[in-house]
């Protein structure tokens, strides 16, 4: 787009603006093109809104107000989201018997990590800002691939085989991921559906089951790590995202 | 906005009565169908209650409301696709004026042209030309950036004076 042919595209609604453009429009058959386009619009009428429809829309409005007299901040819901899915991972973590042959160093990092991708991930995936969402997808990002470099490389045979120990741990970080799945989906329906929220929500929720499991898996190879942690825990955020979109939301709000 | 955040009824009713006609004359052109467009501003009115805890403070509450009757318009439109039904057909068929007949021949031809358009580009189009919307304030509505609404405004304007000389033609 020409410098010209952006300035006449500002100033179509400004008759001013658009005489003191004439002699680029004269040369222009892209501008003029839009201009006559844009000439053309008002020749279509506006529709009125009933008033027998107004009057039902203001008796609805105020039927709405007098149930729900007070309306919580939306943070409010981000917050018990992020207890919610933060409580299960971490529970998880302390209830299964340890058994991550990492060095603490590196079982305190990625556990940090997973912390940040709930945090982030839930906090975004409500949040009507814009700016949480890359955040929480970089730090699901950055999480997810230190799960996979920070395992210790081993696979004791008592862990079972490839096939049946990774189903165990695919189990573990779906089942984990579940309650505040659930509880996402509920509150996703506050807002309209964006996809972008609705996968930062599930890699959040999917990070609290990648949490519980971490310090209990004693397989350390990075081909299970990817298959068996991460992958599920992918396939959380998936899920939630398709399910979401299905949903019809209580609100259309941002 | 504060007011009706405490539940206020009489602020809600302000808010209504400045913007109700507005946001059912957008509807109406996004959707095409004046009934859709009336039963659309009244989600759009209950979403603003409802989602009142989601206003950021400090925001603009046209913005704000624009973007709800986007959004509800959208689930609409993907909610008839997945009905099969087809929106484009039903738009040039379907008078949204409520003045059917009297519709003039460079009246349908508008908006047939705008129907014909996909819908990124009719919503823009919509926002600058009938509420007057500066590309930033679009941005806003449709969680873009101004210049990427300047371009998509362009691209619209563009095929629609192309669509607009073949229906002008056949009239």
């Amino acid at each position: 787009m020409k410098k010209g042919c952006a300035r006449a595209l500002v100033s179509l609604s400004d008759p001013g603006a658009l005489a003191a453009l004439q002699p680029h429009l004269e040369t222009c058959a892209e501008c003029r093109a839009i201009v006559e386009a844009h000439a053309r619009l008002p020749e279509v009428r506006a529709p009125s809104l009933d008033p027998s429809i107004a009057r039902r829309i203001r008796e609805a409005g105020q039927a709405e107000l007098a149930a729900t007299p007070r309306a919580p901040p939306w943070w409010v819901g981000a917050l018990v989201l992020c207890a919610l899915a933060l409580g299960v991972g971490l529970a998880g973590a302390a209830l299964m018997p340890r058994g991550n042959l990492a060095s603490s160093a590196s079982q305190i990092g990625v556990g940090t990590l997973l912390v940040g991708a709930v945090l982030c991930g839930c906090w975004a995936g409500l949040s009507p800002g814009r700016r949480w969402r890359g955040l929480a997808l970089g730090v699901a990002l950055f999480a997810a691939a230190a799960v996979v470099a920070g395992g210790s490389g081993l696979y004791p045979v008592w862990a079972g085989g490839f096939w049946e120990a990774g189903f165990r741990c695919a189990r573990a970080v779906v089942l984990y991921a579940v309650p505040s799945s659930v509880a996402a989906l509920l509150l996703l329906r506050s807002a309209a559906f964006s996809p972008v929220r609705a996968l930062a929500a599930g890699l959040g929720t999917g990070a609290a089951g990648a949490l519980a499991l971490h310090p209990h898996c004693p397989i350390g190879q990075a081909g299970h790590l990817t298959v068996f942690h991460v992958l599920p825990w992918l396939a959380v955020a998936a899920a939630l995202l398709l399910i979401e979109r299905r949903l019809t939301p209580r609100t259309f709000a941002p | 906005m504060e007011r009706l955040r405490e539940g206020d009824f009489r602020a809600f009713d302000a808010l209504f009565g400045r913007y109700a006609e507005r946001i059912h004359r957008f509807l109406s052109h996004r959707v095409g169908d004046a009934a859709r467009a009336e039963d659309l501003t009244q989600e759009t009115f209950l979403s603003v209650i409802r989602a009142r805890g989601r206003y950021v403070a400090g925001g603009t509450f046209r913005q704000w409301l624009y973007a709800i009757a986007a959004n509800a318009a959208r689930h609409e439109v993907r909610a008839r696709r997945r009905e099969g039904e087809r929106m484009r057909e039903m738009a040039t068929s379907s008078p949204t004026s409520g003045q059917g007949e009297a519709a003039t021949v460079h009246e349908r031809a508008v908006r047939q042209a705008l129907a014909l358009l996909a819908d990124g580009q009719r919503e823009v189009i919509l926002l600058h030309a009938y509420e007057g919307m500066t590309f930033a304030e679009i941005a806003q509505v449709l969680r873009t950036t101004a210049v990427a609404a300047r371009v998509r405004a362009h691209r619209a304007y563009r095929k629609l004076r192309e669509l607009l000389g073949p229906l002008g033609e056949e009239q």
